[in-house]
């Protein structure tokens, strides 16, 4: 039986869609504390597209960008990426409530310790969660062979999740911010690991700012 | 390749907005779905205005600020009687001693000038009985009697006064604040409108009219809060105008003609106010001055002097009436002044004249932190009635505040005309008046019963094993609006002179109740009647007097809690001498001496003792100090005495205070054996009694330590009275693991012990040797088992020698020929149930728990984490079969 070029297409497209639904189930599945939403989302944003990707998908680390990649472009795009996402967070601040808004737990800021913890702990963990997500399974799933066009779906995607789940917050700003150059330069090195350090250096720079200034 | 990279292309578009639609579709439900976490959400957070206005205020407003009740002397007053009003603070920091009593007295004819009826009360206080008609203020040059008032409030001072909202609960700072509407440099905020004026255009010829539009400014717009929990506030304009921040120089001027405008338009074709400046859609607040004051009673306008300020003229001696030459004029030990503010006044009392209203304002520091930037507590009041209304029609603004690292959030109460001036508590006064004559408040009804009648105390034993009664005191409650929202607060008092009416009751309240004495719902007072002697300031008295009181009070949202006190006043006889038991021993020739003392190891034992038939009792009145002389004996009504013959123990030796009696009677029946003797002290006669319940032998196992192990709860029986008493098992135990189990054998008749060899079983195992007097071990079992424990024991009697001394002592002393032998007890045993936490698992919930389902107890994030398991494996499933039904790409 022939098979259109749609369908097939559609097929290519199927990860998305089940990235959308994994969006929608973690969104809507309920829980209550913060134990329960912090193994939701392992569940759905790291479990899951694990097991489908493996399981369903066949496919591989590499796919998923687990990779040592290109050194140089790494390094060069994680580097473009942190100041291009600074500098837009400086400008939100400037015209927005944004320092204000934005929230570091109080007791992160007690101490050096606390807050090294915090940002090793923490930030690491969530970063780690959404960069993988996001930057990793969705970018994957995105079957645009330009760079620019394939990040920017990304971003899309992922603002479009924020606004789905209600969670346009002041805390995902900068992963949001990051995440278009972040997919560039998780593209153009071919590795997950400069787009990950790089979204964990920009948080604990934008927390680092906050304490001072807030301090 | 082109057209494949399109069609991709053309696919992810499609995708990512078919994402985006349901994104917008789905976006009204955003609210029930759940917040995605971020590494924010690890730690509390730091604080934030509009979360210090979500979570600060809704905390705070369930504090509950301080509060007074007033209990009045009299519950019913006459004209020209003295009466006493007693303010009872709560809640304060400040000790009740430097707290500021305002009292207010309006009579009858009084204006309604609050100051007036302070001046009239803080006149009453600081004169106490000097008549200042005595007084001669004009050659007075100071009796340093004044007192300066805390804080010295000012415009800047960091002592921040509050009003708690007593609908809402929330605490509002006496602070004034400005409206801010953070325009940008170069414009104003205003209410403006657009209005059309007809111009003539005179450029052309002829001229023609022609219709312009020109922004126009009203007046300024005045900042509102719209929602004080959150802290926002927004603009308000009159009517047909909106507020926008505009250049004063864009608009038209208030009041100008048509003309006038014509004239400023010019040439140009005018504007249109939604195209000058910018909407003005929120506003916010500036703080001000600090605005608190002291309520003291003033002093006329042009006095030039200030109450509290530390400075006691000889004018202001005189305003006040107090004694120019004496610093403390009502002998309270107060300079003058200080008792003008009221400074630890809590005490009110005057002649009461009809038509007299009285009320209290107390100020001091609350248990509550300011939200300021240091460790101060809130400054605040309490109203004798604890309402008012004055506060919620009050406008209620606020103020952003640095507090380290963040900003809060702080309500301000400010006249409702004036936002500048701060809320003038005086307003409250009014409607916390009370009426003394009518007792609005304290008008519950409270009666008190009490059983038994004529209870019995007993100031030898301790409260575990009083002979005494259990004294049961009932509060019934008339007038309250809410039965199950009444707070009792009982006390035990001790009359002073022994007397049912002294003139003073001596409290002994945490002496004699181990039990809660204060509850909401606590209608009822149990308690032993064990006062030690020592308790009674007339302890030489058989009879004494208590007095139990409750003040119930009203307690949850009501503004208008009332309160009310009730007593009942107890006649207690002292059961200060005790008959104590001992078993009796047979010697060979027949003499009888007292044995081991029996009945004194269970509180059921002191009231009625347990013997066997036909067994042999002794007892001895317990006369340390020997006040009691020429004792008799009944025993069931019948005299019975005991000769030297029969023991070297009795007769003139015992001072008649000992007999030896036999148990006769059947199984189950009841003696009384009453000692009667003549108190030489007092020369009252005196009554002893002692019960003994007429059992068959046995041996027992009782646990020598019920801390350890306890008696399994069997139910409950009714009494004639109808209040329940717990009945115990004698054979079923409870234990916990890692527990030191102490069990003991009791034997009836008591002298059996003496003849029997015994031996401990464990589980079927024997432990110890025998006649081990008592079982110790560990309890190392798990819970939810049982331990068996059994004691075996046999008669050694030999060939019944002590019998036989016994029925002779029977028939040589009293004629009581026994034919029988006793029915000597073989076995006994008893079952020990392990239990998880004696704590949590006690006789009355331990059937339950065992019968709870299990899924009932699993834990909520076990569960949570099996449905979550349970659906990502089914996602994976379904999508895997979706994707392999998909056309290969």
């Amino acid at each position: 039986m022939p098979v259109s070029g749609n369908k097939k297409e559609l097929q290519r497209w199927y990860p998305l869609v089940f990235a959308a639904l994994l969006v929608l189930v973690q969104a809507f599945f309920p829980t209550e504390g913060f134990f329960q939403s912090v193994i939701s989302v392992m569940v759905f944003y790291v479990i899951c597209p694990f097991l489908f990707f493996f399981l369903v998908l066949k496919g591989s680390f590499q796919d998923l960008f687990f990779k040592k990649g290109s050194l140089r472009e790494g390094l060069l795009w994680s580097f473009i990426s942190i100041v291009f996402s600074f500098l837009v967070l400086i400008a939100f601040s400037q015209y927005t409530d944004f320092l204000v808004q934005y929230r570091i737990p109080l007791a992160a800021t007690e101490s050096f310790g606390s807050f090294l913890g915090y940002e090793l702990g923490s930030v690491s963990f969530f970063t780690a969660v959404y960069i993988f997500f996001f930057g990793a399974f969705v970018l994957s799933s995105v079957k645009i062979e330009n760079v620019w066009k394939r990040s920017l779906g990304v971003t899309v995607f992922f603002a479009a999740a924020l606004l789905l789940t209600g969670n346009l917050r002041w805390e995902f700003l900068p992963y949001l911010v990051f995440s278009y150059l972040g997919g560039v330069a998780t593209l153009k090195s071919g590795s997950l690991i400069y787009s990950l350090l790089a979204q964990w250096l920009l948080i604990v720079l934008l927390d680092t700012f906050m304490v001072i200034i807030r301090t | 390749m082109l057209l494949k990279r399109k069609k991709q292309w053309k696919m992810g578009v499609a995708l990512s907005s078919l994402f985006l639609q349901a994104a917008i579709l789905v976006f009204p439900f955003a609210s029930i779905a759940q917040t995605l976490p971020t590494a924010a959400d690890t730690a509390p957070d730091l604080i934030r205005p509009n979360d210090i206005g979500a979570v600060g205020n809704s905390a705070l407003s369930n504090l509950q600020g301080p509060r007074v009740n007033i209990q009045f002397d009299k519950q019913y007053v006459r004209e020209g009687e003295k009466i006493t009003a007693k303010a009872l603070p709560a809640g304060f920091f400040t000790e009740e001693k430097e707290l500021y009593f305002t009292w207010y007295l309006k009579r009858k004819d009084a204006s309604d000038d609050e100051n007036e009826w302070k001046v009239e009360a803080a006149r009453i206080i600081a004169q106490g009985n000097f008549d200042k008609a005595d007084a001669n203020y004009g050659n007075s040059s100071g009796d340093g009697d004044g007192y300066k008032a805390e804080p010295s409030w000012g415009d800047t001072s960091s002592d921040y006064c509050y009003v708690q909202d007593f609908k809402s609960g929330k605490f509002f700072e006496l602070t004034s604040v400005k409206d801010s509407f953070g325009c940008p440099s170069g414009s104003e905020a205003r209410c403006v409108s657009t209005r059309t004026v007809s111009c003539v255009d005179s450029t052309v010829d002829p001229p023609v009219m022609e219709q312009k539009s020109a922004c126009q400014e009203n007046d300024k717009p005045a900042c509102k809060t719209t929602d004080v929990d959150n802290f926002y506030a927004a603009p308000q304009c009159p009517s047909g105008t909106e507020a926008r921040c505009v250049p004063l120089d864009k608009v038209v001027s208030f009041g100008s003609t048509d003309e006038q405008i014509c004239s400023s338009l010019g040439s140009s074709g005018g504007n249109i106010c939604s195209d000058v400046g910018t909407a003005l859609t929120e506003c916010s607040f500036i703080k001000k001055d600090n605005q608190c004051e002291h309520l003291f009673a003033k002093l006329p306008d042009g006095f030039g002097e200030k109450t509290g300020d530390g400075q006691f003229t000889s004018r202001e001696e005189e305003y006040w009436g107090t004694d120019p030459q004496g610093r403390s004029t009502a002998g309270n030990g107060q300079v003058d002044e200080a008792n003008v503010v009221g400074l630890g006044i809590s005490e009110f009392a005057w002649t009461y004249q009809e038509g007299d209203q009285v009320g209290v304002v107390i100020e001091g520091e609350s248990m509550i932190p300011t939200s300021h930037n240091s460790a101060k507590k809130m400054i605040t009041w309490a109203f004798s009635q604890n309402k008012c209304s004055a506060i919620e029609e009050a406008s209620k603004k606020f103020y952003i505040e640095q507090i380290y690292n963040s900003r809060a959030g702080i309500l301000t109460l400010n006249d409702k005309d004036d936002q500048l001036k701060a809320f003038d508590v005086n307003e409250c006064l009014e409607e916390n008046l009370i009426d003394p004559g009518i007792s609005g408040i304290g008008n519950l009804n409270v009666t008190l019963s009490y059983s038994p009648e004529y209870p019995i105390n007993d100031p030898v034993n301790s409260a575990e094993l009083s002979r005494g009664d259990e004294v049961s005191v009932q509060a019934a409650v008339e007038g309250a609006e809410d039965a199950q929202r009444l707070l009792y607060k009982w006390s035990v008092e001790v009359s002073t002179d022994g007397s049912a009416n002294p003139d003073t009751w001596k409290d002994i309240t945490s002496q004699v109740l181990t039990a809660d004495t204060e509850g909401v719902g606590l209608d009822k007072l149990s308690f032993m009647l064990s006062i030690p002697k020592d308790l009674f300031p007339k302890k030489e008295n058989a009879l004494q007097y208590i007095r139990v009181r409750v003040l119930v009070s009203e307690v949850g949202n009501s503004s208008s809690e009332r309160s009310g006190r009730g007593e009942a006043v107890i006649k207690i006889s002292q059961l200060d001498k005790e008959a104590v038991a001992y078993g009796i021993d047979v010697a060979a020739d027949g003499k009888l001496s007292f044995g081991q003392r029996i009945c004194n190891t269970t509180q059921e034992d002191r009231f009625v003792c347990t013997v066997a038939p036909y067994e042999i009792i002794g007892v001895k009145l317990d006369d340390s100090e020997g006040e009691v002389s020429n004792v008799s004996w009944t025993v069931d009504g019948n005299k019975m005495q005991c000769s030297a013959e029969m023991s070297s123990e009795c007769g003139a030796s015992s001072d008649g205070k000992a007999l030896i009696f036999p148990v006769v009677g059947r199984t189950g029946e009841v003696m009384e054996v009453l000692a009667k003797g003549v108190n030489s002290s007092t020369g009252e006669v005196i009554e002893v009694a002692r019960y003994f319940v007429i059992t068959d032998p046995a041996v027992r196992i009782f646990s020598a330590d019920t801390n350890t192990a306890w008696p399994r709860l069997a139910g409950f029986y009714k009494n004639p009275d109808g209040s329940s008493s717990p009945d115990y098992s004698d054979e079923f135990y409870e234990t916990s693991p890692g527990y030191a189990v102490k069990l003991r054998p009791a034997f009836y008749p008591s002298w059996m012990e003496k003849y029997s060899t015994y031996s401990w079983k464990m589980d079927g195992q024997q432990v110890g040797s025998n006649n081990m007097a008592e079982l110790a071990f560990e309890v190392d079992k798990p819970t939810g088992s049982s331990i068996y424990i059994q004691l075996e024991s046999s008669y050694t009697d030999g060939a019944g020698e002590y019998m036989q001394r016994v029925r002779k002592a029977l028939l040589g002393y009293w004629g009581i020929s026994l034919a029988e032998t006793f029915n000597v007890p073989q076995t006994t045993q008893i079952q020990l149930s392990v239990l998880t936490d004696p704590k949590t698992i006690t006789p009355e919930n331990y059937e339950g728990v065992w019968g709870a389902n299990l899924i009932t107890h699993l834990p909520e994030n076990t569960l949570f984490l099996v449905r979550i398991m349970l659906s990502a494996i089914v996602l994976i499933i379904v999508s895997g079969v979706v994707f392999a039904l998909l056309p290969v790409a």
